[in-house]
């Protein structure tokens, strides 16, 4: 298995698979990305391909869609509370 | 579309964009049984794209007392329907980024302040702390607190729906094929679920007014004009106000810019450096947007507030707005007996609408329509003399 | 920020099967070809790469082949662009993409469309729940991440690709809770097998897959709610009636299930034909709007071609002979060398694949009528939170098409343009209004095709006249 990368979920460190998205280690963090913008209900990874936008997240403080980004080592990664 | 129109009716109003449904509110509410007619979708053509801001700033300084009085109107109309359609007094800042434009700008100021109103000159800073993202190079702006924004689908769909209250009938997917005549005078109109009677036609179709104006054999000086708009992606509050530019010397014609955040957090944003020359055949269909027109707004957005170069751009689209000789509706009476028009949006109708439903219905119940029905009297164009 | 422009004589948007097929047929007949796709590496949905050579996966025929394909196009000269999603194109051909954040401006002679398929999403009673995701997007936890979607997982739905899950789930060691699948077996299934023999070990090895991963299968049941407090947490399904309709009083309740994958199916990505004016038509079978080719995979516009599921939805088969027939001609409209006489073979081999793909759509219909079963308080469009109450009222106030309940309701206006609820919405309006579905229209694309930072978009534009003159 190759050496695993860090990154960061709200601060806290994670060990990643290099190669994986963004969205698998959210998902198995915390099911939930973010919050729906009218009711602010949870919202979690939907379609996994980059057409949904509900995993949508902050990466390095630019929004990216975590479904079709891949882990980076010292990623840092904000996901709505 | 298989509508069961009305065979019969006091008034057909044709068009059911902000105006045309203004105005068919308007008639219903004062007791006319009228009929109004979309051949598309209701605010689903220029009225869609409209910025709807709501104010008296740098407009055509003859049409103040109007514009006050449309102003006055819609506030009116957002309290007592309940707030339905994003009633939103956001203040209007027009920015500043030529020197030689500030005296323009100053002039605005005097007549409108002399006219009771509150705008005023800014100096930067001052108008950073009405919108801080604005960083960008500009030296001055003007600021008009009292103006305000309104969702323009939403806005549509209100007059509509009280219209619908006092007896409107109106339907939608209903092209007017043809103005029914009797010698001289309008008698109806033609559409391919039937024809309606009625001994009067208010044609508010906007640029497309035009042609339903040649069936009835009456040539109008209004025309299509390409306008544009783009929205970004929803972000979390960062405008405040409507975000324009200074009305310089060339009017329009040279230029404008105008940015707001809409309340579903998206910006929307468009520029236009010169106009795109606009097909006097142009369709009102789903047209692209030039890419000329993309980079001129991005780099104008992105001028003025340099924090949003990264922002997601998430859809553009196109309408065609109604154009008149001297940038004022044509609201009256239309040359044949029956023949009436409210159209001539000239880019800046929104905020009219109301008023020019007041003006139709006194002219249709044949009362005074008021000082300032002169303004808008198609008759001042020579060839609509009677 | 600068951009890079790019010449080539064709260009080919996507790198699945399809894809790949039509890039290394055009490079072999002397094209210059760039080939872009969204994902790090190539291989679209059906030969994703696991994230190390080594894993459950490694070995399999469907990453075994991509990567041959991958290196075939890659020896052959090919350039793909990685991480890179266009966001204009203009007729002639101009592209415009983002690539992970950096413009990129394509000028290209011709165009070969295999952008593949997105998922043909049905809504239902609390699908917007946390844990709730597709069929496709579990597979691609598993297959691109080697990430297990959840702990209790219930698989549902309709259609091949389930048992393709079934079988990744399987393959990778990975429970499988539930297999819920609305069709019974029928025995025209058999008889389609027994038209197309060549078949019957890839299905025969499917059931294996889907015994092997453990899943209680639970045929004619459907899903009809996910529960939870923030997150899934339960699964209801129901037995479905002779008419395919829910059993209300005789469904259960799966308790301590934390991942829910649905798919129904499948519809065409058609966002850059359609840009270009290419015709399209409706087909149900094949995922909805499709776009219409001739023999030549060309489509109406000259110099455009497409492949694979665009042109509609048959899987991995069809995709790769369209797309090498899509690649000959396309190199063949730049001037390149003519096509040759594999053409009428590979003809042949397309007509008999999609055959048996639209023997096979039949054995699953589209199951349009779950709409009916939303109810009034429902999500039915994610981005903008709209309610069916929100498109009740709108409808009721005069909205008569997906445009004007969209002015109203904001239902297609986020971040996805209406690409997960168009489907539904066009199911709901097309019974309320009385119209075909086919009628009620869709979101027709428009500048920019996806989201993109507004430097990237300028920086790419920029290009436009340069590549004019290139």
């Amino acid at each position: 298995m190759n050496a695993r990368v860090t990154v960061r979920i709200n601060g806290e460190a994670f060990a990643a698979e290099p190669g994986a998205s963004v969205a698998s280690l959210v998902h198995a963090a915390r099911r939930s990305f973010r919050q729906s913008p009218r009711l602010k209900e949870p919202r979690g990874l939907f379609c996994g391909m980059g057409v949904c936008f509900e995993c949508l997240v902050s990466v390095d403080g630019q929004p990216v869609r975590a479904c079709i980004t891949p882990v980076r080592e010292g990623m840092s990664v904000e996901v709505q509370p | 579309m298989n509508a069961v129109l009305p065979e019969t009716a006091d008034v057909v109003v044709v068009g059911g964009g902000i105006v045309g449904t203004a105005v068919a509110r308007q008639l219903a509410r004062d007791g006319l049984r009228t009929v109004l007619l979309e051949r598309g979708a209701f605010g689903g053509a220029v009225s869609g794209a409209s910025l709807a801001c709501l104010g008296t700033h740098m407009h055509n300084l003859d049409e103040l007392g109007v514009l006050v009085e449309a102003c006055r109107m819609w506030k009116e109309l957002s309290d007592t329907l309940g707030d339905p359609f994003e009633y939103h007094h956001c203040g209007q800042l027009r920015f500043i980024m030529r020197e030689a434009d500030i005296a323009v700008a100053q002039r605005w100021i005097a007549s409108e302040r002399a006219f009771g109103l509150p705008p005023e000159l800014l100096e930067p800073e001052a108008v950073r702390k009405i919108e801080p993202l604005l960083t960008g190079p500009i030296v001055a702006a003007s600021w008009s607190p009292g103006d305000a924004t309104v969702n323009p689908f939403l806005a549509v769909r209100a007059l509509l729906a009280d219209g619908r209250r006092h007896g409107l009938s109106a339907f939608h997917s209903v092209p007017v094929l043809g103005i029914l005549e009797d010698g001289d005078t309008i008698t109806g109109v033609r559409t391919a679920s039937g024809d309606i009677s009625a001994p009067r036609v208010v044609l508010a179709a906007g640029p497309w007014t035009a042609r339903l104006a040649a069936d009835a054999g009456v040539a109008i000086p209004v025309r299509p004009r390409q306008a544009q708009c783009l929205a970004s992606v929803r972000r979390p509050p960062t405008l405040r106000a409507v975000i324009g530019a200074c009305e310089s010397m060339g009017g329009v014609e040279s230029g404008y810019t105008q940015i707001q955040q809409a309340k579903s957090g998206q910006i929307l944003f468009n520029t236009v450096v010169a106009p795109e020359a606009t097909r006097p055949d142009s369709e009102d269909r789903i047209n692209e947007v030039p890419s000329r027109f993309v980079r001129d707004s991005i780099r104008m957005l992105c001028t003025l507030f340099p924090s949003l170069v990264d922002i997601l751009l998430l859809r553009s689209w196109v309408r065609f707005e109604a154009v008149s000789p001297d940038d004022r509706f044509l609201t009256g009476n239309l040359v044949r007996p029956g023949l009436m028009i409210a159209a001539g949006d000239n880019g800046t109708g929104f905020c009219r609408a109301p008023f020019m439903a007041g003006l139709i219905s006194r002219m249709v119940r044949g009362l005074d329509p008021g000082p300032f029905a002169g303004l808008y009297d198609p008759a001042r164009f020579a060839e609509l003399r009677p | 920020m600068t951009a890079v422009a790019l010449h080539c004589d064709v260009l080919v948007l996507g790198a699945g099967p399809a894809g790949m097929a039509a890039a290394a047929a055009a490079r072999e007949s002397g094209a210059e070809v760039v080939c872009v796709d969204l994902f790090a590496s190539p291989g679209g949905q059906y030969h994703m790469q696991p994230p190390s050579a080594s894993g459950a996966f490694g070995a399999t025929s469907q990453v075994v082949e991509g990567r041959a394909a991958e290196r075939r196009c890659r020896e052959l000269g090919v350039r793909f662009l990685e991480r890179t999603e266009v966001f204009w194109a203009e007729p002639g051909f101009a592209t415009f993409a983002n690539q992970a954040g950096s413009p990129v401006a394509i000028r290209s002679d011709a165009m070969v469309v295999a952008s593949g398929a997105m998922e043909r999403a049905v809504p239902f009673k609390g699908w917007t729940l946390p844990g709730v995701m597709t069929a496709g997007g579990a597979q691609r936890l598993i297959k691109a991440s080697n990430a297990a979607p959840g702990r209790n997982v219930v698989l549902a739905g309709s259609g091949p690709f389930l048992l393709a899950v079934a079988n990744t789930f399987g393959t990778a060691g990975l429970k499988l809770d539930f297999y819920v699948e609305m069709q019974r077996p029928r025995l025209s299934a058999l008889s389609l097998l027994a038209r197309n023999p060549g078949r019957l070990a890839e299905a025969a090895k499917l059931m294996r897959g889907l015994r092997r991963s453990g899943a209680r299968v639970l045929p004619g049941h459907q899903v009809v709610e996910a529960l939870g407090d923030g997150r899934l947490e339960a699964v209801r399904i129901a037995p479905l009636d002779a008419s395919g309709r829910p059993r209300m009083h005789d469904s259960f309740t799966v308790e301590n299930i934390d991942v829910l994958c649905v798919g129904y199916g499948f519809r065409p990505v058609i966002d850059v034909t359609s840009l270009l004016h290419a015709a399209h038509h409706f087909d149900d079978a094949l995922g909805g709007w499709v776009c219409s080719v001739d023999e030549a995979q060309a489509t109406t516009v000259p110099g455009l071609f497409a492949a694979g599921e665009a042109t509609g939805i048959g899987g991995a088969v069809p995709a790769r002979l369209s797309g090498r027939l899509a690649g000959l001609h396309a190199a063949a409209f730049t001037g390149r060398r003519g096509v040759q006489g594999e053409v009428a073979s590979l003809r042949g081999q397309l007509r008999g694949a999609r055959n048996f793909a639209a023997g096979l759509a039949r054995l699953f219909p589209f199951p349009g009528h779950l709409i009916e079963q939303l109810g009034e308080d429902e999500t039915i469009c994610r981005c903008e939170d709209v309610k069916v109450s929100d498109i009740s009222a709108a409808i009721s106030d005069g909205a008569a098409d997906a445009f004007g309940v969209k002015m109203w309701t904001r239902a297609g206006m986020g971040p996805c343009q209406g690409r997960i609820c168009g489907t539904a919405l066009s199911e709901m309006l097309a019974r309320r209004l009385g119209q075909p579905v086919s009628d009620t229209g869709y979101n027709r694309p428009h500048m920019p095709l996806r989201p993109v930072p507004l430097a990237v978009a300028d920086a790419a534009l920029g290009l436009m006249s340069e590549l004019e003159e290139g």
